[in-house]
């Protein structure tokens, strides 16, 4: 065995055999895709998988990763039945409820499981006891199950993929370990172990705890840390044979168990975390031998947790402790998988799966698999792509800040709109002080600090929402919506990532790539998605056309790496190696001044006519403003009259000051995200990530008119063409009580029939009504229809609307 | 009644070993407490057990179980897990003068507070998982002038007789042997299944008495312990020679008999 050697060529190159890499094997054999080989330093599943507790739950806090965790089980379930079955038994999953914030929880989540079909269902505390006799009831409130979640060994589901994936032509090496990987114009070419070298198409970093040590070899930054987690196993004690007992979870008493055997395998997440190998000085360290090892015990930081198991189960105090259990996982700084394309074409990572990587596994491997056959992710992963990483990540302080907090969190109850408070704050606009100053309560988008709103500014009470959405609600938005309605609102927007397009073949790239005509000529800014090619958005953004061969993109503030990955992977693969690419987010501040009375304060600053026939809508100049020459672009995002301004950083303050100063006797006041957000909700503008995303199509989402029809080509128009008519649409839906907000994934019901689910929601402060985003079947999208949608368990009626519901002539725009 | 069991911490037996030099290189392996000590531990508490109003161990037994151990102050990591199963207290013997101690040392220093303390039985593993002399009951029977119950794989207390009584395995057969207290116990692996500690033991151990002597506290001379008084020194480290084949037994017939004339001649049966 040790001298063998590894074939000379593989179209594709996995490195690491825990369930992650043994899935994608699996699923890429599953494909077609039998050319891969799969490498592993020790033997498979010595990493993080042997260890893991083999926990099975399929509902999670996002749709995606709950249809891929599905998708795991129904896996399982069928490994179950082959020649090496995984120990996969279906026993069900209770969660409890000790408080009823949890119980709102679980209502909410019953709430959206109907939109996926899936069984999870409401049941009383003492149906609870009745399946999990072990338990006291003492605080708990309520509580839920879901009869289809499951339990499975975690190294035989890893060695029952690794058998799959031979038997459909994958190889797989044991004992090989990677040394270096080859790249040639920022693309895989082979990999170099101790046993030979692999040339190769596709590198998979499937290296789990390893996985940010494997990126290094290539300079790509995979922000994972390495988390000491326990759990234990105890004595067995439940009479032989009985029916297996449910797994059980008590978020607020931070554990959870499931049967082992005859025992119980206990464990949480402490209160106090601990990093492994790794520091905020340093990345992770992990010793060339550590294989199938596990990490000392903690015993004084489990403690809260071995005394919180006794609480929910008495008997927790006197059985024996078989085995501690202290090993490391990976975990993420916001605790979503890691997955997609890196920087380096062909170069894949799927790890990071933060101690739910059993339950995701299956689903991982096949979003993994589709992704590299395909080219581009087959479904909205966003949240798990590794593009969502800033730069701010190559810091390993800043890292380990945030996937400490995120661990110490975990089983916290996450209301919407929570900010992060640990490394912050990261980024910051030249203003900065300014709105320190003047009582700004910020937000941290991408670790960029922003204004979510002025706490000077003070709102009716009164029409705090119910339910969550009014939980880090602040009535001083509804005053910044005003201001910005009726005189205007000045914006500091210097976050928006700004990417800079620069060749003789610029225009010609971007055409490609976008699917609107992005060049008209110098001087016009022009609104475009960028599909993928199932006519999905991958992004959308302004492009202005600066000069002959420059070209300037502003995106949304967590996007400048994923659409410039985006942009560079296509420059790559479209051979336009001579269009330059770069990222000026940090050189530019931006602000936006927008309102009625935008015209008459910038106009007092500027000589430069901003008369509609000299300064039209969507179109950009150089002009000066407070004495700084800066870029202004009739642009809105709120659906006023305004304009974006663009200069040197270091002129932020003085132009800023000026606006402020000037808007002053007008009523203009600085203004906030939040109230952004409540603006261009009312206008029918669309976020990425929000309303859209690589799931939605322009013509699904009412934005067939940024859709050149004219161009002869562009990625995604194969797509559009073929399906002219998609059987969905976005609609806007009202809620009469402005209090009644939809958060997002809430059950949507016509006939007694679930339709579908909320995308986004917020409230309307002009029009004073609750609105909600949703992907609706076309017969359900007729004006003034109305349907049901359901909040923490009530259904309430909303009222479908044409969009936009502000300004629908776009008179204030163009005025 | 006080039952003293004697205890030792070891490097984890499931790891492999690496020598240093001429000594066992302890630096970078798990110490854990000797795993044949820890039936001598669960036989004491089943007496114990067996032995008090409440059916539990612990101060209202009306008995009590000290941990005995010689060895560096890292040893109270297995005493602790000694208490957390349910002792009642430890007494660690460190001191540097001890450093290079053999089995005559070691008796030297754990009879000498065995015998201020007033114990009525004396029970220990039957040897360490390290160096496995199994020698240390006996060298403390014959320091202490006590009885020896060596190698009993069944033990029966009569606390009102004072007297113990237990069941060895030899050669030929099995032998009963008793004595009266005081006296010396030593149990193999086959006498119990120890139990494992649980969270309230675990959590209590800490609350647990737990004390560590220098040689000075117990009136040991530092010259007659440790490397410089050792009757016997290492002179030679050969690593343990490779797994050499085993024997293939092939049934031509007669392969149960070959069988078990193989296993009497390994005096297996």
């Amino acid at each position: 065995m040790a001298n063998e050697q590894v074939p000379s060529r593989s179209k594709i190159v996995i490195i690491g055999g825990g369930v992650g890499g043994t899935s994608v094997a699996y699923h890429l054999t599953q494909l077609g895709e039998s050319d891969v080989i799969l490498l592993d330093r020790s033997e498979l599943t010595s990493g993080s998988t042997f260890h893991s507790a083999g926990l099975v739950g399929q509902l999670r806090a996002d749709p995606t990763l709950t249809k891929m965790n599905m998708h795991s089980v129904d896996l399982y379930r069928q490994l179950e039945k082959s020649e090496t079955p995984p120990s996969w038994v279906e026993c069900g999953s209770i969660k409890l409820a000790s408080t009823p914030e949890r119980l709102e929880e679980i209502r909410r989540q019953i709430g959206w499981a109907k939109t996926f079909g899936l069984d999870l269902h409401e049941i009383s505390p003492k149906e609870a006891q009745e399946r999990f006799p072990l338990m006291v009831l003492d605080g708990v409130v309520g509580a839920c199950i879901m009869e289809s979640d499951g339990q499975v060994d975690p190294s035989q589901l890893a060695q029952a993929l690794a058998s799959g994936a031979r038997r459909g032509g994958a190889k797989i090496f044991p004992h090989t370990r990677v040394l270096a990987i080859r790249t040639k114009n920022q693309s895989i070419v082979g990999v170099d172990t101790d046993k030979g070298f692999i040339e190769c198409e596709v590198v998979v970093n499937c290296g789990g705890i390893y996985s940010a040590e494997i990126g290094r070899l290539v300079d790509v930054r995979i922000p994972i840390v390495p988390m000491s987690h326990q759990y234990l196993i105890t004595d067995n004690f439940l009479p032989a044979g009985a029916p297996k007992l449910p797994s059980l979870r008590d978020p607020d008493l931070l554990i959870y168990f499931r049967q082992e055997v005859d025992g119980l395998v206990m464990g949480g997440y402490e209160r106090e975390s601990r990093p492994w190998v790794t520091s905020r000085e340093k990345f992770d360290d992990i010793p060339a031998n550590f294989n199938g090892m596990l990490l000392p015990e903690e015993w004084e930081r489990f403690e809260e947790i071995a005394i919180n198991s006794q609480v929910r189960v008495p008997k927790m105090g006197e059985i024996g402790i078989k085995k501690f259990i202290n090993g490391p996982e990976a975990f993420t700084p916001d605790n979503e998988f890691c997955l997609g394309e890196t920087e380096v074409g062909g170069f894949y990572v799927a790890a990071g799966f933060c101690a739910h990587g059993i339950a995701g596994a299956g689903g991982i491997g096949k979003v993994m698999a589709e992704w590299i056959v395909g080219n581009e992710p087959p479904m909205d992963l966003w949240h798990m792509d590794i593009r969502r990483f800033g730069s701010s990540y190559e810091s390993p302080a800043f890292t380990m800040d945030r996937v400490q907090e995120n661990y110490e969190q975990y089983y916290d109850i996450h209301y919407p709109l929570e900010e992060r408070q640990t490394g912050r704050p990261a980024k910051t606009s030249s203003v900065y002080e300014w709105h320190k100053e003047h009582g700004a309560v910020f937000g941290e988008k991408a670790s960029w600090e922003r204004v979510n709103y002025y706490g000077t500014h003070v709102g009716d009470e009164g029409n705090r929402p119910y339910g969550w959405a009014g939980k880090n609600w602040s009535a001083a938005v509804q005053v910044e919506h005003q201001i910005t309605r009726t005189s205007a609102g000045i914006f500091d927007e210097s976050s928006f990532a700004k990417l800079k397009i620069n060749g003789a073949r610029a225009g010609e790239f971007l055409n490609l790539v976008c699917s609107n005509n992005v060049v008209r000529g110098i001087n016009r800014t022009v609104y475009t998605q960028a599909l993928n090619t199932k006519g999905g958005i991958e992004s959308d953004y302004t492009v202005t056309q600066v000069a002959e061969e420059e070209f300037l993109i502003i995106t949304g503030t967590a996007f400048g790496n994923h659409d410039g990955g985006w942009l560079r992977k296509q420059r790559r693969e479209l051979k336009f190696d001579d269009v330059q690419i770069s990222d000026s987010t940090s050189d530019l501040a931006v602000f936006g001044i927008w309102g009625p009375k935008a015209r008459e304060i910038l106009q007092s600053l500027t000589t430069y006519d901003l008369g509609n026939e000299n300064f039209p809508f969507m179109h950009s100049r150089e002009i000066e403003v407070a004495g700084v020459k800066l870029r202004a672009t009739r642009i809105t995002y709120v659906g006023e009259l305004g304009w974006e301004l663009y200069l040197p950083v270091k002129e932020g303050l003085r132009v800023w000051s000026a606006l402020i100063a000037a808007g002053k006797p007008l009523g203009a006041e600085p203004c906030g995200y939040r109230a952004i957000e409540s603006l261009r909700l009312e206008k029918g503008y669309l976020a990425w990530g929000s309303e859209i995303n690589t799931e939605t199509t322009p013509l699904e989402a009412g934005l067939g008119f940024a859709v050149s029809q004219n161009k002869s080509a562009f990625i995604g128009k194969e797509a559009l063409l073929a399906d002219p008519h998609p059987k969905r649409a976005l609609v806007v839906i009202t809620f009469d009580d402005l209090k009644q907000t939809p958060l997002g994934n809430e059950p949507i019901r016509a006939n007694g029939e679930i339709i579908g689910r909320i995308k986004s929601g917020g409230q309307g402060y002009t029009i004073r009504k609750g609105i909600g985003y949703a992907y609706l079947p076309k017969e359900f999208t007729t004006p003034q229809s109305t349907l049901e949608v359901e909040f923490f368990g009530e259904w309430k009626i909303g009222v479908v609307q044409s969009s936009p519901l502000f300004d629908p002539e776009g008179l204030r725009i163009k005025g | 009644m006080k039952i003293a069991v004697c205890v030792k911490q070891v490097p984890d037996s499931w790891v492999e070993k690496k020598m240093d030099g001429q000594v066992l290189d302890r630096l970078g392996v798990d110490a854990v407490l000797n795993d044949l000590d820890e039936y001598a531990l669960e036989e004491a508490l089943r007496i114990v057990e067996a032995n008090s109003p409440t059916g539990a161990a612990g101060p209202e037994s009306g008995h009590e179980i000290t941990l005995l151990c010689m060895g560096p102050e890292r040893a109270t990591e297995a005493l602790r897990k000694g208490l957390s199963m349910g002792a009642d207290s430890a007494l660690l013997i460190s001191d540097p003068a001890l450093a290079g101690s053999d089995a005559l040392s070691t008796s030297l220093v754990l009879a000498q507070v065995i015998a201020s303390g007033g114990f009525d039985l004396v029970i220990c593993g039957t040897e360490s998982t390290d160096a496995r002399m199994s020698v240390i009951p006996a060298m403390l029977a014959e320091r202490l002038g006590w009885a020896q119950l060596t190698h009993v794989h069944k033990l029966d207390i009569d606390l009102a007789g004072s007297t113990a009584q237990g069941a060895r395995s030899t050669e030929i057969g099995v032998e009963t042997i008793s004595a009266h207290f005081p006296v010396v116990i030593s149990v193999p692996d086959k006498i119990n299944v120890p139990r494992y500690p649980s969270f309230k033991g675990i959590m209590g151990s800490k609350k647990k008495p737990l004390v560590i002597k220098a040689l000075g506290e117990i009136e040991i001379e530092a010259d007659s312990v440790g490397a410089p008084a050792s009757w016997s020194t290492v002179r030679e480290v050969t690593p343990r020679p490779p797994k050499s084949k085993g024997i293939k037994v092939v049934d031509t017939g007669d392969g149960g008999n070959q069988l078990v004339a193989f296993l009497e001649e390994q005096r297996v049966i």
